[in-house]
């Protein structure tokens, strides 16, 4: 709910949060080039490391004759498969079952398999890698998911890849020492072939048909797009007697890996006999996308006592964000265009072992077919194995389903000739449940916000055309702001010698959480951003750990709640210390000017602008450097409060937001221009303008690049990825991004600090710009709608 | 990138000399070498890569008399901000500026951009994955594969050793050459000058028709003041992308036209019949949109790219319409 419940939640007037262009520590650091990044770290008298990968999309490695790579000078050892050492690190905690950190067979081309060269340079591990003679056993693979529908296709994996052989049990389990996360329900299909499934039905699905007038039915498909991780993923890693904990070996870990707890997980070890100091990970997004390479160095470095450096390229990381989705939706409707009854039967792309489930499984649970009133709502996922790549964040960037619920509603408007915004008003249930019909507060004004933004006039498909002769198309979105912030937080703040300390680890996970916290504590402490002292420290507690932008303000939250905790604890330090005469102690006592607080209670006091003043008389002030000599703490845990308006998990209406388009389609050559492109956005209360911006703008980038430009593809006859590059794989420059029209809110409703929620991936979408085209030209495209596809769509060729 | 020899080549002669030897492959601003040494696409990786820009008096743009001339190692940069050039062949500026992007078109030169080999991407693929015919070997694999940025007037054949013949499908799409095509540029070499229609050719390894050794000296364009011409790009992205099409015309004051187009086959492709349709006569919005049916005419596309051919029909209308 809005922040009723803790310190100055309801807070009017606000000094430092919300400000634009504050620059953080880490800013100067990326900005100048001084971060480090895995790929950065060099030290003395390191080795390399590099991985045999596959030229085949499935294959086995049968036999490594490595004689030759080891005659090579400096080829220090060629590691095997089936070596002792890759038994000796535990289950990532985070991602796919993973039988063994490097296994002799190859589901996708280009993955690590089979060997390690470990050598002098890099460019020796790669002639090492050159002169390894493999025999490679090709094994039959899957790239398209409707070839492995087919039950007779064989299976491309082993049963050591089956989620669980007994009953599916949800949640963390435990097969053959290996923690797996199972997301299928109990009574979830087995699994036929290469096929899984996992269904979910709410409501009366029987009930909903029969309260339809029509039936609506489309596809939305959704092809894999490929991550776009900024930094070459790397580690390098050393093992080392520390003079501070006994006679147990400790690690010192760097780059692009996983945070600092999960590495001392996986190597058994106690987290402070962990080291990892750099704050930029740049080669990984939170703690998905590692790659075996990012992980193993520790093991290495163990077995050659010299630290070990790997550095994948980044063709050889060029993964999945998205998996291709292939969705068939069928609506009950009225004549009205009030939804009854939603079928979702989506065919997903497990890609190759290891990847992610989030994009196949989890996103039934939370997606925006839950916003309607409609309550009878089926979800039959079809899960193919593929070879078609690794997929180590599907699901997190795009929500597939919130997108299919809008398509509906623009085609749907396309049947009825209504305006979709209208349908979308219809069909959007009430704060409280799907039952309740009052209207949505955030809803409402981002709506109007936005046809004002946009000048919002809805036309029926194909029919209107600009003067250059063009056709015209506008599409809008909504979404709700998703809600990740389900974790525990814990903050710690220290005033000492007259300044506050805000010990953190840093963006360690990837978010930059440091300066919205920073900001918080200035504005409870009446200091200013510069004023806090970030400490930044791998020992510490508090790190940048959320879910999500809803997470930083979820954990900003808490922060706030620490900060007033010290500011109690400081004013009554002041108050105490201002009645004191003397100074000093033993045979050193003096007299001691007399404070200006002396004689006035802590509740009488208050702190502003570098201040300690007395509430009835600011005049009577000392600065806040002087308020007290005693050096004090505060510390604070929990979670943020439960949201207002929530249904479920990741169901919530108390904060949302609007985006809108409008397109020109020039349909002699296939090509799309973004005429318009606008976003409303409510996130309660803005914390740091600055990152809002860039996270509309980065959703903004990803939407553009997924629906017009980017495809992931794969040789049909051989399954090589044949663009994993940056210029054969189109991501979008900086002259192919539009200009994004902002209108930002803030009702304060959000259920963290100032009713802040944040608005996460929810802004990213996969077919906004495609809904455009579609009410352009009147024909469907899917994505991506380059010239070549506009072009056959059209009839054009 | 693995190891290999580099040899600053004082003079031509002893460029020439080292790239005779076998085993060496030429470096001019190096944005087409350096990504195909650093993705090991060849079938033997070069010994030696034998550095031009160290050789003087190969970067130079000046007008003497009737002709342009730019040395072959002059920067695509340098092109598209001349004042000479865009006085004299403003669609060579207007290309140059357009090619590439703004960081790589202050090193890459305008010999290395009209010599580069094609953008197939199973060509192209890493540590030499497709033993492919313009390699030299057996087969070209988007003739069945994925073909969609690939000729659509058809393959190329070509020796891959002597007697045994192969085809490749993967197309020239250099930003200059059909603009020097156009502009009726002759190419001067260590040992000869080549009108620029015929200096592009297929081989295993190349290009163009350049033999082992020869090396691109120096642009020649006549300049003509009668002369107008158009350039139009087709791209998905705004920077970085090579063209999928490219199209330069240029038409002199008897309206006799000059029509190519990159990006739809192995080598820059002159629209003859609608040059011929055209020639004499003004531009009509009709004769304009048969001139674009007759560019097209003879082509045979893949299924993927059937869409080139839609593209060259409007491209050339509208550029016709545009002068």
């Amino acid at each position: 709910m809005p922040d009723y419940t803790g310190a100055n939640g309801l807070r009017e007037n606000f000094r430092v949060v919300g400000k634009p262009n504050i620059p953080g520590l880490t800013s100067y650091a990326m900005a100048t080039g001084v971060a480090k990044f895995g790929a950065d770290f060099v030290v003395p008298d390191m080795l390399f490391a590099k991985m045999l990968r596959s030229p085949y999309a499935h294959a086995r490695v049968l036999s490594i004759d490595a004689s030759d790579a080891l005659a090579i000078p400096g080829v220090v050892d060629v590691v095997l498969w089936d070596d002792p050492i890759f038994k000796e690190i535990g289950q990532n905690p985070i991602g796919g079952k993973r039988p063994t950190y490097l296994m002799n067979e190859a589901h996708y081309e280009g993955v690590e398999v089979g060997a390690v060269v470990v050598a002098e340079s890099e460019h020796l591990c790669e002639e090492g890698l050159r002169a390894l003679k493999v025999e490679w056993e090709q094994l039959p693979f899957i790239i398209d998911l409707k070839q492995g529908l087919d039950p007779e296709f064989p299976k491309i994996r082993g049963p050591e890849w089956d989620e669980s052989e007994g009953d599916y049990m949800p949640g963390l389990t435990t097969v053959d020492g290996l923690t797996i996360l199972n997301l299928h329900y109990p009574d979830d299909p087995r699994k036929v072939g290469n096929v899984s499934w996992t269904n979910k039905i709410d409501g009366d699905m029987d009930a909903g048909w029969a309260a339809a007038d029509f039936i609506l039915e489309y596809d939305v498909n959704l092809h894999a797009v490929v991550s776009l991780l900024p930094n070459p993923p790397a580690s390098v890693a050393w093992w080392f007697d520390s003079m501070y904990n006994g006679p147990e070996k400790n690690l010192h870990i760097e780059g692009a890996v996983q945070r600092r707890g999960a590495i001392a997980t996986m190597y058994g070890l106690p987290d402070e006999n962990v080291v990892q100091e750099g704050l930029f990970q740049g080669g990984k997004y939170c703690d998905w996308g590692l790659r075996m390479s990012q992980e193993i160095t520790p093991l290495l470095s163990r077995r050659f006592d010299r630290p070990v450096r790997c550095c994948n390229t980044r063709e050889e990381t060029f993964d999945m964000c998205v998996n291709e989705r292939l969705l068939h939706l069928k609506l009950g409707v009225t004549k009205d265009g009030l939804i009854t009854a939603v079928e979702d039967n989506s065919i997903a792309d497990h890609g190759a072992p290891a990847s992610s489930e989030m994009g196949t499984i989890y996103d039934r649970d939370y997606d925006s077919y839950y916003t309607l009133k409609c309550e009878n709502i089926s979800q039959k996922y079809t899960i193919v194995d593929s070879n078609r790549g690794f997929m180590h964040t599907c699901g997190q960037f795009v929500p597939y389903n919130w997108d299919a619920l809008t398509v509906g509603l623009a085609i749907l408007g396309e049947k009825l000739g209504k305006d979709p915004v209208e349908l979308a008003k219809l069909n959007l249930h009430g704060p409280d449940s799907q039952k309740d019909t009052r209207p949505v507060p955030s809803f409402e004004a981002c709506l109007e916000e936005g046809k004002k933004l946009m000048d919002w006039e809805w036309h029926p498909a194909g029919t209107k055309r600009l003067a250059d002769g063009r056709l015209h198309g506008t599409a809008f979105r909504y979404q709700m702001c998703p809600r990740h912030a389900m974790l525990s937080y814990f903050c710690k703040l220290e005033y000492r010698d007259g300044v506050v300390h805000f010990p953190t680890q840093g963006p360690i996970a990837g978010w930059f959480g440091t300066e919205c916290f920073t900001m918080i504590i200035a504005e409870e402490l009446g200091l200013e951003f510069d004023d806090i002292s970030v400490d930044y420290d791998y020992r510490a507690k508090h790190t940048d750990e959320a879910g999500g932008s809803d997470g930083v303000t979820g954990q900003g939250w808490i922060v706030k709640e620490c900060a007033n905790l010290l500011k109690a604890r400081i004013l009554e330090s002041a108050a105490k210390e201002a009645q004191k005469t003397t100074t000093g102690f033993g045979p050193f006592v003096m007299p001691k000017m007399p404070s200006p607080l002396m004689g006035y209670a802590a509740e009488d006091l208050e702190m502003m602008d570098g201040k300690v003043f007395v509430k009835s008389d600011p005049s009577k002030f000392v600065p806040f450097a002087q308020a007290t000599s005693e050096t004090i703490t505060a510390d604070y845990g929990g979670g943020s409060p439960k949201s207002a308006w929530t249904t479920g998990f990741g169901r919530v209406l108390d904060t949302m937001n609007t985006s809108w388009c409008e397109v020109a389609v020039d349909d002699e050559t296939g090509e799309i221009e973004i005429l318009k492109y606008g976003i409303v956005a409510d996130p309660g209360k803005v914390i740091r303008r600055t990152s809002l911006e860039s996270q509309i703008d980065q959703a903004v980038f990803f939407s553009m690049g997924c629906q017009l430009l980017e495809e992931y593809v794969l040789d049909p006859e051989t399954g090589v990825r044949l663009n994993a590059n940056m210029i054969d794989y189109r991501k979008p420059t900086t002259l192919d991004v539009p200009i994004v029209g902002k209108e930002i809110l803030e009702l304060r409703s959000g259920n963290a600090a100032y009713g802040a929620s944040g608005i996460s991936h929810s802004l990213a979408n996969s077919h906004l710009l495609i809904t455009a085209i579609y009410n352009a030209t009147g024909i469907w495209i899917d994505p991506p709608a380059t010239p070549d596809r506009v072009l056959k769509a059209l009839g054009k060729c | 990138m693995r190891a290999f020899n580099h040899i600053n080549a004082a003079t031509l002669d002893g460029a020439s000399d080292a790239l005779k030897r076998g085993g060496a492959v030429a470096l001019a601003g190096g944005g087409d070498l350096l990504g195909a040494l650093k993705d090991d696409i060849f079938p033997t990786y070069p010994k030696t890569v034998v550095n031009l820009k160290s050789i003087p008096e190969l970067e130079y743009i000046t007008a003497e008399g009737d002709t342009l001339k730019i040395g072959a190692l002059t920067t695509l940069a340098d092109i598209a901000r001349s004042s000479v050039v865009t006085e004299n062949a403003d669609i060579l500026a207007l290309a140059a500026g357009r090619a590439s992007s703004p960081s790589l078109r202050e090193t890459t030169t305008i010999g290395g951009n009209l010599c580069q080999l094609p953008r197939c991407w199973y060509f192209r693929k890493l540590n030499n994955r497709f033993d492919c015919a313009r390699k030299g070997g057996d087969r070209c694999f988007a003739v069945t594969g994925d073909n969609r940025y690939h000729s659509v007037f058809g393959g190329a054949v070509f020796e891959t050793a002597p007697g045994v013949k192969r085809t490749c499908v993967a197309v020239n799409q250099g930003d200059l050459a059909p603009v020097l095509t156009v502009l009726g540029a002759k190419l001067k070499t260590t040992e000869r000058v080549i009108d620029a229609g015929d200096f592009f050719g297929v081989g295993v390894l190349t290009a163009t028709v350049l033999n082992c050794g020869e090396i691109l000296t120096e642009i020649q364009i006549p300049i003509n003041g009668a002369r107008k011409s158009r350039y139009k790009r087709f791209a998905f992205r705004k920077s970085i992308d090579f063209p999928v099409i490219n199209l330069a015309i240029s038409v002199d004051g008897e309206n006799n036209y000059r029509i190519c187009l990159g990006g739809v086959a192995p080598v820059p492709y002159i629209a003859a019949q609608a040059e011929t349709l055209l020639a004499g006569r003004a531009i009509t919005e009709e004769l304009a949109e048969k001139a674009g049916l007759a560019a097209a005419e003879g082509a045979k596309p893949y299924e993927a790219n059937s869409y080139k051919v839609q593209l060259i029909k409007t491209l050339v209308k509208r550029e016709l319409l545009a002068f």
